[in-house]
């Protein structure tokens, strides 16, 4: 039996009164991973914070775990990587291991404990044990984004919203973080939403397609997607190839 | 249509405010009556003796609106209207009120006599302490100017010599009632002198000679009239606060002399007085000063004299005469 | 001996220990303002006091009485323009700042003219605390000290990040609500020790001072309360010795620790490099 992990039925949001994402529906399931992927101004990001109840939905819902977005009280359960562009003030005078525990915040409020084991080991593989007492603003790009991978891991939640993180990583650690991920999805069935910029390689790690231009172009398995007429046609036999050659 | 709603609810605001600040300009109005002399005084004891030698003949208005501390006023446009409608203007010196100077140029100045009443009167510089004499308790603090006291009125002396000069003005522009003024005069003078008597003989046998004022240094030239020494909290400027050591050196001085008042003055809140009343376990009377009289005073028809005798009695419990 | 002497003084005292409590209060606040892009909240909010004692007067009512509630509206007004209208912090600060000094004005035009000292009000009163004020200021300070104790984490999550702290379930409304409350009544406290003109400066300065060196939050907190302590009580003994306005003073030194700070940053990070 699966279970809905997200679940979207006909989701209107504007701003003000510009319409950004149109009559969006679609069902996420336990264990899927998930690529996003649209172009620039699709509503990538819109539509991740609408799923974790930032964003008020014009019309329309967003369910999670069963909860309507907004509603929901149980974050202990969502691990969050925001966009990196647009909230980070690298001035804050915030050691690395402060702002990792403020992963730990929803954990708390849920009075669950943690085991430290796994997150050392977590923290080991992402190679930030050593600068767990450094400013952030003192770290390179690549070792930020790692500390916000921290942060949305820590508390080992089933569902993981990863908004374009790989973007600042060498590639040796991109590497590391996407076989982190095939193993929380894959042992642990944690059910992950990436946005992603690189629509190539996200064939290569996530199960299913969610392609997203201010509406639902495609939602579905790789599998049917490149076996899909419209998508040959809509893309173009080129790209639906490029994709489709990185699945398996 | 809510926005428009909206700022015709601010227009109704603002001109409510203006009804109200328009209706606020009371009583002290320059005189309806033709034939009076109309007059305007800067201050109360101006405002008083111009009263008191005017008689039916004057009808006088005081620049001050009740209440205010003559320190922080700032002159309106209807203050300059009333100048200008005025026959003569008396202000008191040009240490006391600095503003005069800013009020005089927005105005035709050879519609009305300017009076300085000060004329002749014998000016008390404020000696520096640390010039200070050691048996001689005088504070001064953050001085105006050239160190000069202004609060001449607070010697009768002085207060006979500003009537005469008003009496002066007064015959200037209305030759016609120099007999009156001249008699107005005399009999003012006279009280004056039956006040200054009662001072001098109230205060010659009191237990301390100190008087301890936790405002500004109003009353130099009262103490100095009547051999008290005078210590104030404040300098002559009203702006500067007493400093931490200027507030242990009061209370030092109330221990030292065994005093057990402190002054405090008019209309403004007596929080340092209350400090150092705290500080030394001292009771607080209160001095008036004479500036400005509040609402409450200009109703019941309070007169300079009023409030020097008033004061007297407080000098007399303050220190310790009875 | 010259120590002893001055604490002989309950002015001195009363000073100290209300000086110290609003000292540190402001200091853990204005940690909290200033990396919120608030810095001149104390600036914008201290006008507004000043429009609410003119209130006051032309009510003929106690003034702390109309201030606080009209102080607190006014912080929850900038927040609500920051959230709602899309204005930044310092445009609505200024907003606010603005009018509130306007209608103070107008108010006092109106009421005739100041009756009460007007400097005490723009420089503070340190040294004419009473008992009752004393007390006052212990219990705002406890209401300070232990609603940031209780939320700490949360408040570092929403200040550092809160789109991430509302994500993490944080009632960031609600916790942003009593931030405002509480920088309103210690603005409204702050005024007695420096006055209206120099509020801002004991919310900002200790934090500032801490952000050169700190490493970390809490790290941050604990060197801005130590400076604007170390500052309150050598302001107030200096003051006295040197005979200088004790608010001034406080405001100065605060900004020479800063200065320190800044140098040992300089230096610390030229050998680092």
């Amino acid at each position: 039996m699966s279970v809905t992990i997200v679940e979207s039925r006909n989701l209107f949001i504007n701003f003000g009164s510009i319409p950004v994402l149109s009559d969006v529906c679609f069902r996420i399931e336990q264990g899927d991973y998930v690529g996003l992927v649209g172009p620039n101004g699709s509503g990538k990001s819109t539509l991740i914070k609408c799923i974790l109840g930032l964003l008020r939905p014009a019309s329309g819902s967003v369910t999670l775990f069963g909860n309507d977005s907004l509603l929901m009280q149980n974050r202990e359960k969502i691990g969050y990587l925001p966009q990196r562009i647009d909230f980070f003030n690298p001035r804050f005078p915030s050691t690395v291991a402060e702002i990792i525990s403020q992963g730990l915040i929803a954990r708390k409020r849920a009075g669950k404990d943690l085991d430290k084991r796994q997150t050392d080991d977590m923290l080991e593989l992402l190679e930030i044990t050593g600068i767990r007492n450094r400013r952030i603003g003192d770290l390179s790009g690549g070792q930020q984004q790692r500390v916000f991978i921290a942060r949305a891991l820590v508390n080992e939640p089933d569902l993981l919203m990863l908004d374009e993180p790989g973007s600042a990583l060498d590639p040796e650690m991109r590497d590391n973080f996407f076989s982190l991920l095939r193993e929380l999805n894959g042992k642990k069935r944690v059910t992950i939403i990436m946005v992603t910029h690189d629509i190539g390689g996200i064939g290569e790690h996530a199960s299913k397609l969610l392609y997203l231009d201010k509406r639902v172009i495609f939602f579905g398995g790789f599998d049917e997607f490149c076996r899909s007429e419209n998508m040959a046609q809509f893309f173009g036999a080129a790209s639906q190839h490029i994709i489709c050659h990185e699945h398996h | 249509m809510r926005i428009r709603r909206r700022v015709w609810l601010c227009v109704a605001v603002l001109l409510m405010i203006t009804a109200v600040s328009c209706r606020n300009r009371e009583d002290s109005g320059p005189g309806k009556q033709t034939g009076q002399l109309k007059v305007v005084a800067s201050l109360f004891p101006l405002y008083d003796f111009a009263r008191a030698v005017g008689g039916g003949n004057a009808d006088i208005a005081l620049l001050l609106p009740p209440g205010v501390e003559p320190h922080s006023f700032e002159p309106k446009p209807a203050d300059m209207v009333m100048l200008n409608r005025a026959d003569i203007f008396i202000y008191t010196n040009r240490y006391m009120e600095p503003w005069v100077e800013d009020l005089l140029k927005g105005t035709d100045r050879s519609r009305f006599l300017t009076v300085d009443a000060s004329r002749g009167v014998d000016f008390f510089k404020r000696t520096d302490r640390k010039n200070a004499d050691a048996g001689r308790l005088h504070m001064t603090l953050h001085a105006p100017e050239e160190g000069v006291d202004p609060h001449i009125w607070l010697d009768f002396g002085n207060a006979k010599m500003m009537v005469d000069t008003i009496r002066d003005a007064f015959i200037v522009r209305d030759p016609a009632h120099r007999e009156a003024y001249i008699s107005n005069a005399e009999q003012y003078r006279a009280k004056l002198d039956a006040l200054d008597g009662k001072y001098r003989n109230a205060l010659s046998g009191c237990r301390k000679r100190t008087v301890v004022d936790g405002g500004h240094a109003t009353f130099g030239y009262l103490a100095r009239q009547y051999g008290l020494a005078y210590v104030a909290a404040y300098g002559l400027s009203p702006d500067a606060e007493p400093t931490a050591r200027d507030l242990a050196r009061i209370s030092n001085v109330l221990g030292q002399e065994g005093v057990k008042y402190v002054f405090y003055e008019e209309l403004l809140t007596p929080r340092i007085a209350e400090t150092i009343a705290r500080e030394t376990g001292a009771s607080l009377l209160r001095l008036h000063g004479a500036h400005n009289i509040s609402r409450e005073e200009l109703i019941s028809r309070t007169t300079f004299l009023d409030l020097m005798e008033k004061n007297l009695d407080q000098l007399l419990t303050g220190l310790q005469c009875r | 001996m010259e120590m002893l002497e001055f604490l002989s003084y309950g002015f001195i005292r009363r000073a100290l220990i209300a000086g110290s409590l609003i000292s540190v209060i402001c200091a853990i606040l204005g940690v909290i303002l200033v990396l919120r892009r608030l810095s001149l909240i104390g600036d914008g909010l201290s006008h507004v006091t000043f429009g609410s004692v003119a209130l006051a007067m032309v009510l003929n009512v106690y003034p702390l009485a109309v201030s606080v509630p009209v102080v607190v509206v006014s912080s929850l007004g900038i927040l609500k323009m920051t959230e709602r209208a899309g204005i930044y912090g310092d445009a609505a600060i200024g907003v606010v700042s603005s009018v509130g000094i306007a209608c103070g004005i107008l108010l006092a035009s109106i009421a005739g003219g100041f009756n009460v000292d007007l400097f005490s009000y723009l420089f503070g009163n340190i040294l004419s605390i009473s008992t009752a004020e004393v007390i006052t200021a212990v219990g705002i300070s406890c209401a300070v000290l232990v609603t940031v104790y209780v939320h700490f984490e949360e408040i570092f999550s929403i200040t550092f990040d809160e789109e991430f702290a509302r994500a993490s379930g944080v009632p960031v409304d609600r916790i942003n609500t009593i931030i405002m409350v509480l920088t309103a009544v210690t603005v409204v406290l702050a005024m007695k020790i420096v006055g209206i003109m120099l509020t801002s400066a004991l919310l900002v300065l200790p934090a500032v001072t801490a952000f050169q060196n700190a490493r970390g939050f809490r790290n941050a907190m604990l060197i801005a309360v130590f400076a604007s302590l170390a500052s309150l009580f050598s302001g107030v003994v200096l003051s006295f010795s040197l005979d200088l306005p004790t608010g001034a003073l406080i405001v100065v030194i605060n900004a020479v620790f800063f200065g320190i700070a800044f140098l040992v940053r300089r230096i610390a990070g030229d050998r680092t490099g």
